[in-house]
């Protein structure tokens, strides 16, 4: 930590120079990662904690505190933001603006973030967290001078701190029922008491999480940062989310069955509603945007059911939900930050992002479409890749919970599975879209055909992690191995006397047999064509000769009969303008999907909340003396109340 | 020995089942009809010849079809086919490998298609991954449903054995089997979903997006499309004919009822007409409902 501060400093003094500056924030990132991760993994492999104490004048004995559960966000957190700390020098070299406050800021969220994961009690914990929220704010408004930058800026700063208001008054309450503020484990609340301290959890880390319905700042605030910051707010900081539910849920103890059930019913709409809009998106990194809501929505269920498990008696299943979220935070984060960095990089080649205008990029840039093609379809979690593994986890909880639960729990695990298996289906089709209508196929205006391919260093961290997302998808055992201590730490049983371990283990064997059938096919074809030369020619088009580019079936119309059928949940808005005569001039159809909770409630909302401070503006007193009386009498009345 | 029978009949049985079809679907057209054999001829033709590449398509288009048949390979080693012939591989979960598996060959097909720029390849692609994921709810609510039935989360436990569940269960299973032959004809693109002898007409989902593979590639997507009908056929032939017996009866037995239920899509083909494009999604979500419903059975059972 000690390293990354240091960078943090040097970078933002060495803000004229820009390269320099940016390559001594990654070195940060660098030396952290070197420094942090040996005792973090120790920690996970062995167990067990390690604390880094000190005495604050104020508040007494602060700690740090590394236990499994921590180390399990610090991980990735480091190995992640090096990535993308690496990715962001060539980045933002090719751009013309101020990098100083983007290479101290990296560094400087890094470091709050793992104060977050570290802190060891509440005051610790939230001045993280406001630190992180507002670094990250002046990260994702690298390009302020664009008015819909400012306004994505704005919304976050606003919906977070209201959210952190919860989060206020939760500490607040937990501090007074266990005397202090310190993080322990498992106060003895009342089912009452207990279940008011989830819903606040769930509202203040649910916003942070892009839980629906508190999602609309994320898909308005990761598109409009740099790519790299994208990455790292749609990778680690909405995770900081995820564990603070999960530390809550540690802290409060005992959590009713309802209330799981409550977090498993917003899992499944956050994965539904997300991917559903993310398919009816028309520009890549605002379609990633969605499928984070949509993962999110995923590691809720798996949390979601492992508290209703806990409550239910059933360590064993909670101990795979737990399992399936937790792995799931850390495999979405792979390769969601893969994804980002490999949008930005198609961003920066063909200056612009819309979905639409793209096609056949692979050719020109064949490592960075590669590792979006992995991305993909770890993303949508294909066996052998990583995403299968946390996914097939989260399954089988499921699957065994609709066995042991009570009637009402069984019905939702029920309805949660099919609800996901839609949802996975969904997730293809929504890639199958973006990976194919941007990589494949012939490029649809000359921006995309005059693509280049990004700089090694750009490359080289995307590649990293696209070859990470194979190998965790293949590393089932020793996975076993790792998530045990923090499964312990959440559901009190050991993961592998639970058939998880079996499974986990022959996904393995079976996603390398699979690698290596395919393998097996690819030489016998190569062995038969060798005898017979291919043959080039152009695509078929069923006997028409003069075929153009933009006559490929458009992205649009890819996902349109899904959007078709799921009409009555996305309410797409349609202009058209039709032919009414032969040769018309302009003929033109646009839909969009508007997020219907924006249209719904957060417009609405601010527009009354604007029509009532108008209201308030008009009372406010403008001469001096009245605010002085104001003041004075409530001086007086404070005064009354406390001695009266 | 056990494994190397079911490898067998995985491995050279499959391609039969188109042949069946198309005799049943002659026999009621009044003729002749191509030999049963015909799809092995076809194989053996196109792995001898070359291959045609169009220059827009990349790495992706010469994986998909080796992705795809990898994938389906794969599938079917957690497929038992009955008591006797156990899976090769078992392990709880197994289920939802198998699911995926074929998922995953769908999308290395889609995006196969995708990287042709064809528009009527991305039609093609556009509809397989609409009806895919409309069929994906029901084909799980049917392993749920057998899952909670028969008190495990692994193929050859669910498929295999006598099946004392079917006298508790049989209003349940049969809706299950009812569900899954639609997923079966759907992800076939077999009719009402989508017709496998025409690739030029406004319906087409299936064989558009494999319209530029040629030679060797094209028999591995042959190959695998009767891999997948035999696969998808298997479950609902060991769910409807849950019957064991010595091995080489057992092995009789198996392969009849698999050529009973190639004559039952055969006779559906014969007498059903292709649906309107946008009635199919109203079928899919019918054998959701109907796996749905067989699984609220099997919970009140359960709870019972």
């Amino acid at each position: 930590m000690a390293a990354l501060a240091a960078a943090a400093v040097l970078s933002a003094v060495l803000a004229s120079r820009r390269a320099l500056a940016l390559a001594v924030s990654a070195g940060g990132c660098l030396a952290a990662l070197a420094l942090a991760a040996p005792p973090a993994v120790q920690v996970l492999l062995g167990g067990g904690t390690r604390t880094l104490t000190w005495t604050n004048p104020v508040l007494g004995q602060q700690a740090l505190v590394l236990d499994p559960l921590a180390a399990w966000f610090v991980v990735p957190t480091l190995f992640i933001s090096t990535g993308c700390a690496v990715y962001g020098v060539r980045y933002l070299l090719a751009g013309d603006r101020p990098v100083g406050m983007q290479a101290a800021g990296t560094n400087l969220i890094v470091l709050a973030l793992l104060t977050v994961f570290l802190a060891g009690d509440a005051i610790l914990f939230l001045a993280a967290w406001e630190l992180m929220t507002i670094f990250a704010f002046l990260l994702l408004t690298h390009e302020h001078d664009r008015a819909e930058v400012r306004r994505a800026g704005l919304l976050y700063l606003v919906l977070t701190h209201a959210a952190t208001s919860c989060l206020l008054a939760m500490f607040a309450l937990l501090s007074i029922h266990n005397g202090s503020l310190r993080f322990g484990t498992g106060a003895a609340l009342s089912p009452g008491a207990a279940s008011a301290l989830f819903t606040l959890a769930v509202i203040g880390f649910g916003c942070k999480a892009g839980a629906w319905p508190l999602h609309i700042w994320l898909p308005a605030a990761h598109p409009v940062a740099p790519s790299q910051i994208s990455a790292l707010l749609s990778g680690l900081v909405i995770k900081t989310g995820i564990y603070g539910l999960l530390r809550a849920t540690l802290l409060i103890g005992r959590v009713p069955m309802t209330c799981g059930a409550v977090l498993l019913g917003i899992g499944v709409a956050s994965a539904v509603l997300g991917v559903l809009a993310a398919l009816a998106q028309h520009e890549l990194k605002r379609l990633l945007a969605y499928h984070s809501i949509e993962n999110i929505g995923i590691i809720l269920i798996g949390a979601g059911l492992g508290s209703m498990a806990l409550a239910a008696g059933r360590p064993a299943v909670a101990a795979i939900a737990f399992a399936g979220a937790l792995l799931h935070v850390v495999n979405h984060a792979l390769f969601k930050s893969l994804l980002f960095l490999s949008a930005g990089a198609v961003g920066r080649a063909c200056r612009t992002l819309q979905i639409d205008r793209l096609g056949g990029v692979l050719r020109a840039m064949p490592r960075t479409g590669t590792s979006f093609v992995i991305g993909a379809a770890a993303i949508c979690g294909l066996p052998p890749l990583n995403g299968f593994v946390s996914e097939f986890l989260v399954y089988m909880a499921l699957l065994a919970a609709c066995a042991v639960f009570p009637v009402a729990g069984q019905a939702e695990a029920v309805f949660a599975f099919a609800a996901l298996a839609c949802v996975g289906g969904l997730a293809a089709a929504c890639f199958a879209k973006a990976s194919g209508a941007v990589f494949l196929g012939a490029p649809r205006t000359p921006a995309a055909s005059d693509a280049r391919e990004a700089p090694g260093a750009m490359v080289g961290p995307m590649l990293a992690l696209a070859a990470t997302c194979v190998i965790a998808g293949l590393s089932g055992p020793w996975l076993l191995r790792v998530l045990d201590a923090p499964v312990q730490q959440l559901g009190g049983v050991s993961l592998a006397a639970t058939p998880a371990r079996q499974g986990l283990i022959a996904t393995a064997a079976l996603g390398a047999a699979l690698i290596a059938i395919a393998g097996a096919i690819a030489l016998i074809r190569r062995g038969l064509l060798h005898r017979q030369p291919a043959e080039s020619s152009v695509t078929w088009a069923c006997g028409y000769a003069a075929v153009t580019p933009s006559m490929q079936y458009t992205a649009s119309s890819f996902a349109r009969p899904l959007i078709a059928v799921f009409r009555g949940v996305l309410l797409p808005q349609r202009r058209q303008i039709a032919a009414v005569a032969p040769f018309a001039a302009t003929v033109a159809v646009e839909e969009h999907s508007p997020d219907p909770v924006e249209r719904f409630a957060l417009d609405p909302a601010l527009r009354g909340s604007g029509v009532g401070l108008a209201l308030l503006r008009r009372a406010q007193p403008t001469r001096v003396q009245s605010y002085v009386l104001a003041i004075f009498v409530a001086l007086i009345a404070l005064l009354w109340w406390r001695l009266g | 020995m056990r494994t190397a029978l079911h490898l067998a009949i995985l491995l050279l049985f499959p391609p039969l089942l188109p042949g069946v079809i198309n005799r049943v679907k002659a026999a009621f057209a009044g003729r002749r009809g191509p030999p049963v054999l015909q799809l092995y001829f076809d194989l053996w033709k196109l792995l001898r010849k070359g291959a045609v590449y169009s220059v827009t398509t990349t790495w992706i288009f010469r994986a998909g079809p080796v992705v795809t048949l990898a994938a389906l390979l794969v599938a079917a080693l957690l497929l038992p086919f009955g008591g006797g012939l156990p899976a090769p591989a078992a392990f709880p979960g197994d289920v939802v490998l198998f699911a995926y598996l074929l998922g995953a060959g769908r999308f290395a097909t889609v995006l196969a298609a995708l990287d042709t720029g064809s528009s009527f390849e991305g039609m093609g692609a556009s509809r397989e991954v609409t009806f895919a994921a409309l069929a994906e709810p029901a084909l799980f609510l049917s392993i749920a449903g057998l899952a909670l039935a028969r008190g495990t989360l692994s193929w050859t436990a669910m498929l295999s054995g006598q099946m004392p569940a079917w006298h508790l269960y049989g209003p349940a299973f049969a809706m299950l089997i009812g569900a899954l032959i639609l997923v079966a004809l759907a992800e076939n693109s077999r009719i009402p979903f989508d017709d496998p002898n025409t690739h030029l007409e406004l319906t087409m989902v299936h064989e558009v997006m494999v319209l530029d593979h040629s030679g060797p590639d094209f028999a591995l997507i042959l190959y695998g499309a009767s891999i997948k009908l035999f696969l998808l056929g298997a479950i609902i032939v060991r769910l409807a004919f849950p019957f064991e017996a010595s091995i080489r009866a057992h092995v009789a037995l198996f392969l009849a009822g698999m050529i009973v239920f190639a004559v039952v899509v055969g006779l559906v083909e014969s007498t059903f007409a292709r649906l309107r494009m946008n009635r199919i999604p109203q079928i899919l979500i019918a054998a959701s409902v109907f796996a749905a419903l067989a699984m609220a059975v099997i919970l009140i059972r359960v709870n019972a």
